[in-house]
């Protein structure tokens, strides 16, 4: 159902913070692949697969002689990845060398939930605006799924969608899935953009 | 040899000062002169003025050096005292010794130069001034009244003054400036390896310094880490949790946990090592956590007003946690049916106390409704006990919970 091209690189040389992220991640429908714990490690995963990655949420300390932010700009060279760092270096020197490769979003460790979903989603936005393929009809949808829609855009996982409009998430996610097939999307973060587009317009 | 001897009659270096010791060998060599001329002038038989004269130059050189090199007894005033003396001196011995004709004024230029190197830089135009005074009423007065002169008897007579006046005159001002300059480059040597010893450890303070900024930042950044796959571990193993009950325990300790990480995101990111910008932290936890339970950031409203917003990390911890609880307590419990919910957290400082109040519009409790097993209530009364504050409870249009903690 979603569109699987669009694959999300997990970088990150502590496996625990990895799997976690990679969870979160796929719970919320995403594709993702990784954690991967070094620049080697991701880039020979980038050459096996015939698709290149959309995203690399990446580590800046990562294990190897290739670190995050060299990772990263190669990524962006030669896939057109977009960069989310994932870091907790928060001192200038840091961030500066990072701003080389244009990252998305800089998410200083720990992070929350929240903020990694909101991050995603704002990198999702800017591949969905450079694509500029997709018609910016109406969207049909009810009152219900409107208010669920809106809250996943404001960076909620399913289950805490679930929790503030008291329902199971097995309920969010049809609700999900029901939107997607009837406005014929391949994907959440392409409804999160195209709902946005249209709340611009009104 | 010599240089003992040297030393005998200017004083040690280490008890005397440059100027001193120049004044002491000064005075030294000016009684010599005065005893020698004392004598000289009277084997030859000149006039008995002349002889007078010398002795009591003798007797005041005497006096001074004594003062100088025993007592230690160097001034400005000592300095113009001894220049009148040789002026009034050397004034009447020069109609004596053939006038313009002798070599008297190449003394007083002599003990000029001298004194100039030694005196302080308002006595050197006092000195100046005498000397110049003097040598000008010499000259006018020889003018004046030529009968004042004594003539030489002979040209080998006056060539012989000559000669022993100018060697002895320009042997003493090159000693004077010898002296000058070799304590002037052995002093620039010192200031050179001082500054070069100053430079060194100031290279090696800045190095030492890097490798400690380098070091916190590990350790920090390691902290954080650490925190980090704490915080994940919770969350791995809440996904895997059947049980909600068990989901929700896991879950309260994982945002315990989040919430003093965020202290430690903060820490580095002020650069300050041991505190925090406890509004900015509150308004950040608050708005996270009301993110995370799915109420909008604007649900949370801060007020702060503190004298020092920075706060030592051992209380900025415990408030942050109790923060956490509290509003934790509100978004599960309060607000259910509410229709615009909304805490009030605010941190106000009156004189010796800072009030930490925490409110919401929600349905409100009673302190006898929060059953015992609460584990939430447990520790933010811990925590409270650990500020060494006070709580209060109350119920207003919701929950108001009140902890005042000594400033």
């Amino acid at each position: 159902m979603i569109q699987k091209e669009k694959t999300i690189l997990i970088i990150e040389d502590e496996l625990i913070t990895g799997e976690n992220i990679v969870e979160l991640l796929l719970e919320e429908e995403y594709d993702v692949a990784g954690p991967f714990k070094s620049a080697a490690e991701t880039l020979a995963f980038c050459e096996r697969v015939s698709t290149d990655p959309a995203i690399a949420l990446c580590d800046i300390n990562i294990k190897g002689p290739i670190n995050g932010t060299e990772l990263a700009r190669q990524l962006k060279e030669k896939y057109g990845c977009e960069i989310i760092f994932l870091t907790a270096y928060s001192d200038s020197q840091t961030i500066k060398q990072a701003y080389e490769s244009e990252p998305v979003m800089y998410v200083v460790k720990p992070f929350t939930e929240t903020q990694l979903l909101v991050s995603v989603q704002i990198a999702f936005n800017k591949i969905l605006a450079k694509e500029k393929v997709y018609e910016k009809g109406k969207l049909n949808l009810t009152a219900r799924e409107k208010e669920i829609a809106l809250l996943i855009a404001e960076g909620l996982s399913s289950k805490q969608v679930a929790d503030k409009l008291n329902i199971s998430v097995e309920t969010v996610k049809t609700h999900r899935s029901r939107m997607l097939n009837k406005n014929d999307i391949s994907n959440f973060p392409q409804l999160v953009y195209l709902l946005h587009g249209e709340e611009k317009t009104q | 040899m010599l240089k003992r001897l040297y030393q005998l009659i200017t004083g040690k270096d280490e008890v005397f000062g440059f100027e001193h010791r120049v004044f002491n060998l000064f005075a030294f060599i000016i009684v010599v002169f005065c005893v020698q001329g004392t004598l000289i002038n009277y084997l030859l038989g000149l006039d008995m003025a002349t002889v007078w004269l010398a002795m009591i130059g003798t007797f005041i050189a005497m006096l001074i050096y004594y003062r100088a090199r025993i007592k230690g007894i160097f001034s400005q005033g000592v300095l113009i005292f001894f220049s009148l003396s040789i002026v009034l001196i050397l004034g009447p011995l020069h109609f004596f010794n053939g006038a313009s004709y002798g070599p008297t004024i190449y003394l007083l230029i002599m003990s000029l130069n001298i004194f100039l190197i030694i005196a302080s830089s308002a006595t050197q135009l006092w000195i100046y001034a005498i000397f110049s005074a003097a040598i000008l009423a010499m000259l006018l007065l020889e003018y004046f009244f030529p009968g004042w002169v004594v003539a030489y008897s002979s040209p080998a007579q006056r060539i012989t003054d000559h000669i022993t006046t100018l060697i002895y005159s320009l042997f003493f001002t090159m000693i004077t400036i010898r002296l000058f300059r070799r304590s002037y480059i052995r002093e620039q040597a010192i200031i050179l390896t001082q500054k070069k010893e100053l430079e060194e450890a100031y290279h090696l303070t800045s190095q030492k310094n890097q490798h400690i900024e380098a070091l916190i930042k590990e350790l920090h950044h390691r902290v954080k880490n650490n925190l980090q796959v704490v915080s994940s571990l919770m969350s791995l193993q809440s996904r895997r949790l059947e049980d909600r009950n068990a989901r929700e325990a896991l879950d309260e300790g994982k945002k315990r946990v989040d919430a003093m990480a965020m202290i430690h995101q903060r820490l580095y990111m002020d650069n300050e090592l041991a505190s925090v910008q406890i509004d900015e932290y509150l308004k950040n936890l608050a708005a996270s956590l009301a993110g995370s339970f799915g109420f909008s950031t604007s649900s949370v409203i801060t007020v702060f007003n503190l004298a020092e917003t920075n706060m030592d990390i051992d209380r900025a911890i415990p408030i942050g946690l109790i923060v956490n609880e509290l509003i934790t307590n509100s978004f599960k419990h309060a607000f259910k049916e509410i229709a615009d919910p909304k805490i009030y957290i605010s941190l106000l400082q009156t004189g010796e106390h800072i009030e930490l109040k925490i409110s919401d519009n929600g349905k409100g409790i009673q302190e006898n409704q929060i059953p015992d097993s609460s584990f939430g209530m447990k520790l933010v009364k811990t925590l409270v006990d650990q500020l060494e504050a006070k709580m209060e409870i109350s119920n207003r249009n919701g929950t108001v919970i009140s902890i005042t903690i000594a400033a």
